[in-house]
């Protein structure tokens, strides 16, 4: 009896140590997932917003910004937020007149997103299940026997 | 089996608390920046194409003597999410200052670098005022009564110079998310003021000599041909229903969709809506 219970256990344990690593012929790979954003500026009629200034502003420092930069030919422009700052991060464009700001939040679901591939609502969803699923297999070793 | 329902019911439970009590934070954060005050300057700008001239898209040098906008109704916003005018919707927030009053303003006023124009300013809770709302109205006195913009200058081109006086009588209520500048304006500290900025573009009226004709703003734009086809003993001296008049009906219903795209905040754009 303590067996059924125990090897079931055992494997699931084996399971979680083992997905964190990938491994082929002796090479070990490690991997650290990021939530880089690409954002692409156009003009009203399609037109890539090429070569314009970009300026990133962080939640903790409104006033100073957090990264400067400029779009490339095809009007994109990428970069990766600091996770330890949540909020909502603003980027604008700006060219000969022309420009524009789009705002990003990155919050605590990007945070559990970039760190484990998940967000905290399927987290707490998988979360739920696992809870269920030992239940479940608690009251199927312990029904009573006809 | 009840006692495993009530497991989970618990479990439930502590998840929704975490997420209010993860509310609440952000509550108290926006709460207690409201305790201290600062100040909020409004100001309006014609930018330098109104201080020093530009030329055309069709050639013609033009110089500005007057640029007179009447503004109303001016309030400024702490939006989150923040206001975006793109969505073409009007600002809701329930943090809200207003400028009182109505104000006529030339935005053509000092040398090629004068500052840009104070309209006024007032004493605001601290926070980063990230939307502003105003409105152009018609003047009721004083050189620009009866209309909303009264542009006052003086064209030039191959030796010929022509006095002109253009009125605009439209009437719109601009709402624009945060400005798009050298700077990040709106935010009010206590020992820190800040400005925001109501932005007037008039090279989208006459277009820009330096820009390539097909490009967007150029197309778009009417060039001073138009208004130099209404000269009258040497001059334009036109608004209203003249405008209308004068225009052929593609040049009158260009002029028409120009005007809500005057109001900018630096260089970020505004949704119009026609009182």
């Amino acid at each position: 009896m303590k067996h059924h219970i125990l090897i079931p256990i055992l494997v699931f344990i084996f399971i979680i140590l083992v997905s964190g690593t990938a491994m082929a012929h002796g090479v070990e790979f490690e991997y650290q997932s990021s939530m880089a954003y690409l954002i692409t500026g156009s003009y009203d009629d399609g037109t890539p917003l090429s070569e314009a200034q970009v300026t990133v502003y962080a939640p903790d420092d409104p006033k100073n910004a957090w990264a400067t930069g400029s779009s490339n030919d095809e009007g994109k422009y990428s970069f990766l937020p600091d996770i330890s700052k949540p909020g909502i991060w603003t980027v604008q464009f700006r060219k000969a007149g022309h420009g524009g700001t789009i705002n990003l939040e990155v919050g605590e679901d990007s945070l559990a997103a970039s760190n484990t591939g998940y967000t905290s609502a399927q987290m707490a969803v998988m979360a739920i299940a696992v809870i269920w699923g030992l239940i479940g297999t608690a009251l199927y070793f312990k029904r009573e026997k006809k | 089996m009840k006692k495993i329902c009530m497991a989970l019911l618990l479990v439930f439970i502590l998840i929704v608390v975490a997420g209010c009590s993860s509310n609440d934070n952000q509550a108290q954060n926006e709460a207690s920046s409201e305790s201290q005050v600062g100040t909020l300057e409004f100001k309006a700008n014609g930018e330098d194409f109104v201080r020093q001239g530009f030329v055309s898209k069709d050639g013609w040098n033009i110089s500005f003597d007057k640029v007179l906008v009447t503004l109303s109704e001016i309030n400024a916003y702490i939006t989150n999410p923040p206001y975006e005018a793109d969505n073409h919707e009007a600002i809701e927030s329930d943090n809200m200052v207003s400028l009182p009053g109505s104000f006529t303003v030339d935005l053509a006023e000092g040398g090629d670098d004068a500052d840009t124009i104070s309209v006024g300013q007032i004493d605001v809770p601290a926070g980063f005022y990230n939307a502003i709302s105003w409105k152009i109205v018609q003047a009721v006195s004083g050189d620009a009564a009866g209309n909303t913009i009264l542009i006052v200058g003086t064209a030039s081109k191959n030796g010929e110079t022509i006095p002109f006086k253009i009125g605009i009588n439209q009437e719109y209520q601009y709402y624009a998310g945060e400005y798009v500048g050298d700077e990040r304006k709106g935010i009010v500290e206590a020992d820190c003021p800040a400005d925001l900025e109501m932005t007037f573009h008039f090279d989208h009226i006459f277009g820009d000599g330096d820009l390539q004709a097909d490009d967007g703003l150029n197309t778009a734009a009417l060039g001073f041909a138009p208004f130099a086809a209404l000269v009258e003993n040497g001059q334009i001296d036109i608004s209203g229903e003249n405008i209308e008049s004068g225009f052929s009906s593609e040049d009158y219903g260009k002029y028409l969709d120009i005007i809500p795209t005057l109001g900018h905040v630096g260089e970020g754009h505004a949704f119009a809506e026609e009182l």
